[in-house]
This record gives structure tokens, C-alpha cells and sequence, in this order.
């Protein structure tokens, strides 16, 4: 009888096992079989097709291995070095700001007694907004001689009797973009405010009291308190906001102008072109899949290195 | 308390259904069903809607074309068969089952599926859905969209000649030579002559006493009246612009006008780097310094003149119908774009083969294409769609048969285009990279910036120019690239340039 029973509980932990193995082949053949159909096996693919003249659009244009050529024109061409500036320059104006102003303003609305949510609101509602609408509002706020912002300006020089030019905004190469930088923080920064005040309603109260005790001022507690316990959350932010940058591409594409003529936008003077735009171009109007494969293997290598040294740079080894 | 955990068994049974869901949603051809469903309210929308069909009606058989329809029997035997259909322009709602209507008539056993796809999207969509099997049985082509990737890829079928004798279509389409695809053949008919154009604001230049057929024929003459149109305010501002160019130099025009080619014989690579080039680019940048008819900061081309804030400005004569449906109320005009001598030889400048012909994909099953084919060459031998379809796209037909025919000679906006169609360089003068990289050094915004240095700006363009052309050559090899310049209509008036 004892054995009957050891036999039967041996036996239904057995289907326990095997349901449970069951249950995590379930759960996970599908999530990889997606992450490896439709995330890895392109970029190998895309990899190996970095180093052909791959024209997936022509069934004429013969699939011939060139090596290192399309690397070797990439690097020795001029416009992949400015498209490489011009993404760094959007990424600093963009993350910089989003991060500082992110912090600032959540720090505020976080000290408020009343209206939090109401600000926080109203702080995330442009995330909401479509690029495309946003892009388009904004080329019209940065026009030259109709935009708010220099009608407002023409008022006031007109009311005071000051000389000055006004700048040209998205027409002049100088100022294009930071123009697109000033949409997209003004877009994204409602996100950043959500997830720092997170991570501010996440600090212990009493670290706060204690500083206070020990007669700590204000902007000692921020910098001392809050930006070290807030520091995974920076992370998080610089690190998801370094990806995001670097593949930046619609709200340049929108907002720059040259889309007249051989040109599909990326103006004046290339000046808002980025490498993702590059690459788009290269792929979808040029037709060189292979070329633009390099050029994403490139970019790949480029994000991949920032966030290693990102990573080193805000390391946090302590728990409180 | 009741907990809600979820069982094992639960969770088995919901993925279950889901991914049955799904397998189950992925199989139903849903796409067709939203197809069948917006087909039938476009139909819907076609039976409500008021159209003109006074030019249709009209039978246009006087003018006979060289192209003629020959009948292969009954389409797909007399079976019956639905063909699917891509056009880019929602515009055109009532255009396409109008004449696919009339070709059901005739034949009752076709029938149609008619798609509206964004210009945006449409050949991006095509790229995948050709080589995926997923493309329509046809589609309607643009040059500029689909030529150089569809069809030098060579995803569409050639156009049969036992249904388009070349000899028949080569008579009647003008531009069908340049617009050759892959081994020369013809793989959709190139109609129109989409041209440079001088748009006026009929209010401005009555109220500065100009008369657009007398003063408007030469750019000097422009710039005099755009003086006469342009208002400042008290700053001294533009605040009515004569001639409006911001954001649109065509250099097409005044270049080509001076009788040279961009391409030299054996279309090595293109020659920016020539006077003529440097003349019209120094037009352009006049306008607005030399001449100060607009500023730099003002609207641009479209949008001052749209807003009517512009005497004139220079665009493609699609803008004619853009104007026409988003702008009804400015009170415009059309002229053939102005010339150094008031002449229209050697040329007018660069144009391009719009309206076009359907193409079928080399998906499209022989007894499907066979059909669209026919479809195809029963429309476009007949000179009363050509008209319609001309008219439709406010664009004057690069075919000599129809020139002048009185139809097109009421359309206000048509009809002054109408002598200047042959004087347009149809072929292709650009080519994959070369256009993009010069424009990088001597496009209107780095002119601009450079402050008007344009010898050097257009040395520097040809160069890279040059080095894209021959890298792309290097890189498809020298029988995949194709530049058609050199077949225009007067190229014997032409000269060819010689350059480093």
C-alpha cells in the first residue's frame, strides 16, 4: 500500500516536471523563434550582405562579393563624416537638454503639494502627439518671416527700433539642427518627467530628513541626495536616449527642407541629415541594400561603443 | 479573499486559442475583404458623384492614332476574372472605374479591383510586394517612382509586341525611347510632357497693367514685371513678391535653353561644370539679391503662392491641378515656361513623361497579363482616354497625333502649354547619385550659404558628380546603367559638351 502511494506521488511529481517543462517550452519557443526569425537572423544577414552590391529590387544586377569595399567608400566618402556629426551634435543637444530639463522640472513638480498630476499631464501630452503633426506645427513656428517666433521678434524689434537680423531657422545650416533638436526635446521630455518622478518617489524620505538634521541646503540635498540615488534612472534615460538619438531620422525628415529636385530632403546642405537618413536613402532611393547595410553595421558599432563607455561612465555599485 | 491565479492549465489553454487566434487571422484573406469593402464604396462614391463627362462622351475618333488596338479574342476566354489595380493618386476616384467600367462593357467578363496607395508608400510597397508575390496584376506606373527601380530590376514584364508593335507606339508616344527599360524594350508608355511653367496671379498683373501673353515670354521680360509686382512694407520688406523661386531652383529651363546638353555623346558621366550651368544659376540667385524681387526669408515657391502673396513663380505643371484642389480660390495662369529669346527652340528645359501607362509585374501570371495587356492597349490606342486622361492631370500629351486637337484647347490651363510640349526634353538627364551629390555643393541652400560663389560652388558639385556616376557605374556595372538625353525630338539643334 506504502509502496502503491510512494509510487503514485512519485509519479504525479514526474507530470508535475513534465508539465512544467511543457509550460517554459510554451512560454518561450515563440519569443525566440520571433527574436531569432525577425531580430537575428537579419542582422547576420544584413551583415553578410555588408560586404555585396545586394540589390534585392533587381532580379538583373547580379549578387557580386566586393569585400571591403562599401566600408572603404563609406569611410573615405565625405558624407557619411557629416551625417556622423551631425547625429552626434542632435544626440548631445537632445539628451543633454531632455536629461538636465527632464531632472529640473520633475524635481519641481515632485516638491509640489498640489497640481502633480495635472503638470505631469500636461508635460506628457506632446509624447503623445505624432511626430509628422509636430514636425509640420514646428516648420511653421520656425518660418523665416510668418513663424510665431520671428513675428513675435519683429514686433518687438519694430517696438524698441533695434537693428537685428533675424536668424533663418530651419533655412540656415547653422541653426536647422537645433531646431529639430528643440521639437523632439519639447516631444520627448514628458516621457523623461514620468520616469524621473518615479524614480524620485522612490528615494527614502528620511535620507532627506537626516540631510535637513545635519543642515544640509537645498541644492546640497539635490546634488548629494538625488542625482547619486536617481543614477540607475539617468542611466536608463542616457542610455535608451543614445538609441533613440542615434536612429533619429522622421523628425528630420519632416522638418528639413531640399526635398525639391535629385534631393530628398536632409537641408540645407545636408545640415539635418543623420546617419539613419543616410541609410534610408541609400536603401529605399538608391536601391544599394548592401552599401546601406554597411552603413547600419557602422552605426551599429557606433551606438554599441557609446553605451559601453555610458555604462562605465554611471556605474552604480551601492544600494542604500 | 478569492484569488484569480492563473492556473498552468488556464495558461496552456489561452495560448492555445490565441495562437489559434491568430493562425486563423492570418489565413482569412482580410486584406481583400477591406479591398472588396473600399472598392465598393469607392464605386458607391463614383455613382454619387457628379462628374463632367462631357469630354468622354464626345467621340474623338477624328484624329486617328499609329497606334491600334488589335483584338487577341475574347480576354482570358471569356472566363470571368477580376484583375487587382494600384494607382498612387486618391485624386482620381472617379477616373479609373470610369474607363475600367467602359472596358467591362465591352468586355463583361473583367472586372476590377482598384486600390488607392499614397505616392509615399506606393513604391516602397511595390519593391516588397513584387519579389514577395503579393503585387497587383498591374499598376499605374511613374517614372520616377518605378522606373529606375521596378523596371531596371527588371520586376515588370515588357510590353508584348504583337499587342504594342514597336514601330506603331514608337510613332505615337513620344518619349518612348528615352523611357526604354532593360534589352531596349518598352515596358509602359510614357503620355505626357510635363514641363517647366510660368504661373501668374491674374489679380497682381492686371493691377500692374502686365499682359502675361506679351511680357511673359522671356526672362528679362519676368523680371521686369516681377518689379513691377513686388511690394515692401515700411521696413523695406518683401511683403508681395514678383517672382517667387525660394526653395524651387529648376535649372532645367534656362540651362537647357542655351542649346547644351548635360551629358556628353557616350554619357560618360554628366557635365555640370559648363557655362551654360553657371548662367542659369546665376539667374536664379539675381532674383532675389541682384534683383529684389523676393527675400531670402520669404514663403517659399508653393506656399506664397498658394497664400497669394506672389506675382509669379516657376513650377512643374502639376501644380496647375495641386492649385486647383487645395487653392480654388487664387485666380492664377499658366504660361510655358519664359526662354532667354522668346523662342521655344532649342528647347524649353527638362521635362517629364507624366501621365503614364499601367505596367504588370512579373508576378502576374501569363493568362492575368495577357488580359492587362489588352486592357492597356485598349485604352491607350484610343485618342478620347488619352484626352481624358491629359485633361485629368492638367498635363498636355507628348503625342504629336493629338497636338492639337481642339479638346485640349479648351482646357484654360492646357491649352497654352500645347505648342511648347515637343520643345521639351523628355529623356532622362539625371541618373542614381549623381544629382543628390551635386546638389550637396551646388543646390539652391548651398549657394545660399556659400554666399553666391557659384563657379565654385558647380566645380565642386561636378566633381562629386562625376565620382558618384562613376562609382555606381563600377558598382552595377556598365550594362545596367541606362541615361536617355540625347533622343529628344530637336536634338539635332543641340550641342553635346566636352568636360574633365
Amino acid at each position: 500500500m506504502a509502496i502503491v502511494a510512494e509510487r503514485t506521488t512519485h509519479g504525479s511529481r514526474a507530470v508535475k516536471v513534465r508539465g512544467r517543462r511543457l509550460m517554459i517550452l510554451v512560454a518561450t519557443v515563440p519569443t525566440i523563434f520571433f527574436y531569432v526569425v525577425f531580430l537575428i537572423f537579419p542582422i547576420i544577414y544584413s551583415f553578410a550582405m555588408s560586404f555585396t552590391n545586394w540589390n534585392p529590387v533587381s532580379v538583373l544586377i547580379p549578387l557580386r562579393f566586393l569585400g571591403l569595399l562599401n566600408y572603404t567608400k563609406i569611410v573615405t566618402g565625405n558624407l557619411f563624416w557629416i551625417c556622423m556629426r551631425n547625429t552626434i551634435y542632435y544626440a548631445s543637444m537632445h539628451i543633454g537638454a531632455t536629461l538636465v530639463l527632464g531632472l529640473v522640472l520633475a524635481t519641481l513638480i515632485n516638491s509640489l503639494q498640489y497640481l502633480r498630476s495635472f503638470y505631469r499631464s500636461v508635460f506628457y501630452l506632446p509624447v503623445l502627439t505624432s511626430v509628422v503633426a509636430a514636425g509640420i506645427l514646428f516648420r511653421w513656428i520656425f518660418q523665416p518671416r510668418y513663424g510665431l517666433i520671428n513675428s513675435i521678434l519683429a514686433l518687438v524689434i519694430s517696438t524698441f527700433g533695434v537693428q537685428l537680423r533675424l536668424p533663418m531657422y530651419l533655412q540656415d545650416p547653422k541653426w536647422a539642427m537645433a531646431c529639430v533638436a528643440i521639437m523632439t526635446i519639447w516631444k520627448g521630455l514628458g516621457y523623461t518627467i514620468v520616469l524621473f518622478l518615479a524614480g524620485l518617489q522612490g528615494i527614502p524620505q528620511v535620507l532627506y530628513e537626516a540631510a535637513k538634521v545635519d543642515g544640509a541646503s537645498a541644492w546640497k540635498s539635490f546634488w548629494y541626495i538625488t542625482v547619486p540615488t536617481l543614477r540607475p534612472t539617468i542611466l536608463f534615460v542616457a542610455v535608451t536616449g543614445v538609441i533613440g538619438a542615434l536612429q533619429s531620422y522622421v523628425a528630420q525628415f519632416i522638418m528639413s527642407i531640399g526635398r525639391h529636385m535629385d534631393q530628398a530632403g536632409g537641408g540645407p546642405v545636408n545640415s539635418t541629415r543623420t546617419l539613419v537618413f543616410l541609410l534610408f536613402d541609400e536603401a529605399f532611393r538608391n536601391s544599394r541594400f548592401g552599401y546601406a547595410s554597411a552603413i547600419a553595421v557602422l552605426i551599429f558599432i557606433v551606438i554599441m561603443s557609446l553605451i559601453l563607455v555610458q555604462r562605465r561612465a554611471l556605474r552604480t555599485e551601492w544600494s542604500y | 479573499m478569492r484569488s484569480f491565479l492563473l492556473t498552468r492549465r488556464s495558461f496552456l489553454r489561452g495560448a492555445a486559442a490565441t495562437v489559434s487566434a491568430v493562425l486563423a487571422a492570418a489565413c482569412q484573406p482580410a486584406v481583400v475583404e477591406v479591398e472588396k469593402v473600399v472598392t465598393k464604396e469607392v464605386e458607391k462614391v463614383v455613382k454619387e458623384t457628379v462628374v463632367v463627362t462631357e469630354r468622354v462622351e464626345v467621340k474623338v475618333r477624328d484624329t486617328e492614332l499609329p497606334f491600334k488596338y488589335y483584338q487577341m479574342g475574347t480576354p482570358n476566354s471569356g472566363n470571368p476574372i477580376k484583375l487587382t489595380y494600384w494607382n498612387y493618386s486618391s485624386t482620381e476616384v472617379h477616373f479609373w472605374p470610369k474607363w475600367f467600367d467602359a472596358y467591362s462593357q465591352a468586355y463583361p467578363n473583367v472586372t476590377f479591383e482598384i486600390t488607392e496607395v499614397p505616392y509615399t508608400q506606393m513604391w516602397t510597397k511595390l519593391q516588397v510586394a513584387i519579389p514577395a508575390g503579393e503585387a497587383p496584376d498591374f499598376f499605374y506606373v511613374h517614372q520616377d517612382g518605378a522606373h529606375w527601380t521596378i523596371v531596371m530590376g527588371g520586376l515588370l514584364q515588357p510590353l508584348p509586341e504583337e499587342i504594342f508593335p514597336p514601330a506603331e507606339i514608337q510613332k505615337t508616344f513620344a518619349a518612348l525611347e528615352s523611357w526604354s527599360g532593360p534589352k531596349g524594350r518598352a515596358y509602359w508608355l510614357p503620355i505626357g510632357a510635363m514641363q517647366g511653367c510660368l504661373y501668374y496671379n491674374q489679380d497682381m498683373v492686371q493691377e500692374a497693367g502686365i499682359d502675361p501673353d506679351r511680357d511673359l515670354n522671356t526672362w528679362d521680360g519676368v523680371i521686369e514685371a516681377a518689379k513691377a509686382m513686388t511690394k515692401r512694407d515700411a521696413a523695406g520688406r518683401v511683403e508681395q513678391a514678383g517672382l517667387d523661386i525660394n526653395g524651387f531652383w529648376a535649372w532645367g529651363p534656362p540651362f537647357y535653353q542655351q542649346g547644351y546638353f548635360l551629358w556628353p555623346k557616350g554619357y560618360r558621366y554628366p557635365c555640370y561644370n559648363q557655362e551654360p550651368m553657371i548662367k542659369a544659376l546665376e539667374f536664379f540667385w539675381d532674383v532675389n539679391h541682384k534683383h529684389q524681387v523676393c527675400d531670402d526669408d520669404f514663403l517659399n515657391w508653393q506656399d506664397g503662392f498658394a497664400a497669394g502673396k506672389v506675382g509669379m513663380n516657376t513650377a512643374w505643371n502639376w501644380f496647375t491641378r495641386w492649385m486647383r484642389l487645395n487653392h480654388p480660390t487664387v485666380n492664377f495662369g499658366v504660361r510655358p515656361t519664359p526662354t532667354w529669346s522668346g523662342e521655344f527652340a532649342p528647347a524649353t528645359g527638362y521635362g517629364s513623361p507624366d501621365p503614364q501607362s499601367p505596367g504588370v509585374p512579373i508576378t502576374t501570371p501569363p493568362e492575368r497579363a495577357q488580359v492587362c495587356f489588352d486592357v492597356i492597349a485598349w485604352l491607350y490606342s484610343r485618342p478620347d482616354y488619352l484626352i481624358d486622361l491629359s485633361i485629368n492631370k492638367l498635363t498636355p500629351p507628348a503625342i504629336p497625333a493629338l497636338a492639337d486637337h481642339p479638346l485640349l484647347k479648351t482646357e484654360p490651363t492646357l491649352a497654352p502649354l500645347l505648342p511648347a510640349a515637343e520643345w521639351a526634353i523628355l529623356g532622362r538627364g539625371g541618373a542614381p547619385l549623381a544629382g543628390g551629390e551635386y546638389g550637396q555643393y551646388a543646390g539652391e541652400e548651398a549657394i545660399k550659404a556659400s554666399g553666391g560663389n557659384i563657379r565654385e560652388a558647380v566645380a565642386k558639385g561636378h566633381e562629386a558628380a562625376k565620382k558618384a556616376t562613376l562609382d555606381y557605374k563600377e558598382e552595377v556595372g556598365e550594362e545596367n546603367f541606362y541615361v536617355f538625353e540625347h533622343n529628344y525630338l530637336h536634338a539635332d539643334l543641340m550641342k553635346y559638351p566636352d568636360c574633365d
